[in-house]
């Protein structure tokens, strides 16, 4: 592709993917103007492509005008400490609650729920069980993977995704809880372990730190291998 | 922009976009042919250069853009907005009461003493 040794520089440099994106489309369409140009002036093959492309600006000078663009550089590049340490762990506490909240409201309202729709209440209930389950092992995953390939897309250092993903093992547990018997009027309840060490006996936490590290190993492999 | 106009005064590509869009909308090489062809080749931009200041007044809100399909090719083409008008009228003030300064110190402005 003609333009990316400017986008490797526009991505290093901070600059918003899809701002990148945006421009090195806009230049190919450039460059093809450019092309029809030089051919309409007698130019053909390599002779237009070079006259075009000089036309163009080199790719030091194209690069450098868009860093020194204010406002074109990315949240995860101005506030990484925001986007990879402190938004993680948020996000996925206010998705998992969400998520639990619902799954209670399912389960709590399949005593009454079954008395009006065929439904039965062990089905209802082990579909609110199996949801927060669900929740619990793949929220952290699926925060982890995303932290690894903004990093990746962004060309940030890998230590920002691994300090999150850090992060987001130790907050998981935190979150713990599991739908069952409960002393509640209904039978069933959100049961809260409380403990962080209590919460890591339970499979659904240890499969998420399990899958967690997958994201980081292979940022870890690919690093090295770089 | 030739003898790196740019430096030697700020805003002067902005305003020159500004004052072309102001008439119609156009896309980024049709703007760079234009400002060639209006200024006698004086002002030849590194064309490609010209996006990040689109796309910077854009993301100022003085331009608005839109992708469109021209005799099958497809392009973004700017419009200015009323916000870019603001900025035009601002520029273009502060650019011919420098443009009056300077020449009273050259001496070329007919008011010059």
């Amino acid at each position: 592709m003609p333009f990316d040794a400017v986008s490797e520089t526009l991505l290093k440099g901070g600059i918003a993917p899809r701002h990148v994106r945006r421009y090195v489309r806009e230049l190919d369409e450039h460059l093809d103007d450019l092309m029809a140009q030089q051919r309409a002036s007698g130019y053909d093959g390599e002779d237009a492509a070079l006259r075009a492309r000089a036309r163009l600006g080199d790719d030091a000078e194209l690069a450098q005008a868009m860093l020194e663009q204010p406002g074109m550089r990315s949240l995860a590049t101005r506030l990484p400490w925001l986007v990879f340490l402190l938004l993680p762990p948020v996000f996925t506490a206010v998705i998992g609650l969400a998520l639990y909240a619902a799954a209670c409201f399912i389960g709590y309202g399949a005593a009454k729920i079954n008395a009006l729709l065929p439904l039965p209440e062990s089905g209802l209930v082990g579909f609110s069980t199996a949801a927060m389950t669900a929740v619990q092992a793949l929220a952290a995953p699926a925060m982890a993977a995303l932290l690894v390939l903004l990093a990746q897309r962004q060309r940030l250092k890998p230590v920002w995704p691994l300090l999150g993903t850090a992060l987001l093992l130790l907050a998981t547990p935190l979150y713990a809880a599991h739908f069952g018997p409960h002393n509640n009027f209904m039978g069933y309840g959100l049961v809260i372990p409380m403990r962080w060490s209590v919460a890591m006996r339970y499979w659904p936490v240890t499969l998420s730190h399990v899958l967690a590290l997958l994201p980081a190993a292979w940022l870890i492999g690919r690093s090295r291998a770089a | 922009m030739t003898g790196d106009l740019s430096t030697f005064m700020p805003g002067v590509p902005e305003l020159m976009l500004l004052h072309l869009l102001h008439d119609r909308e156009m896309y980024g090489y049709e703007i760079v042919q234009a400002i060639a062809l209006k200024s006698g080749q004086v002002v030849t931009p590194g064309e490609g250069v010209v996006y990040p200041l689109l796309h910077g007044l854009e993301k100022d809100g003085a331009l608005k853009s839109r992708r469109k399909t021209v005799n099958g090719r497809s392009r973004v083409y700017y419009k200015l907005t009323a916000r870019g008008e603001k900025r035009l009228t601002t520029l273009t003030d502060r650019w011919s009461m420098l443009n009056g300064a300077v020449e009273a110190v050259l001496g070329t402005s007919p008011h010059a003493v």
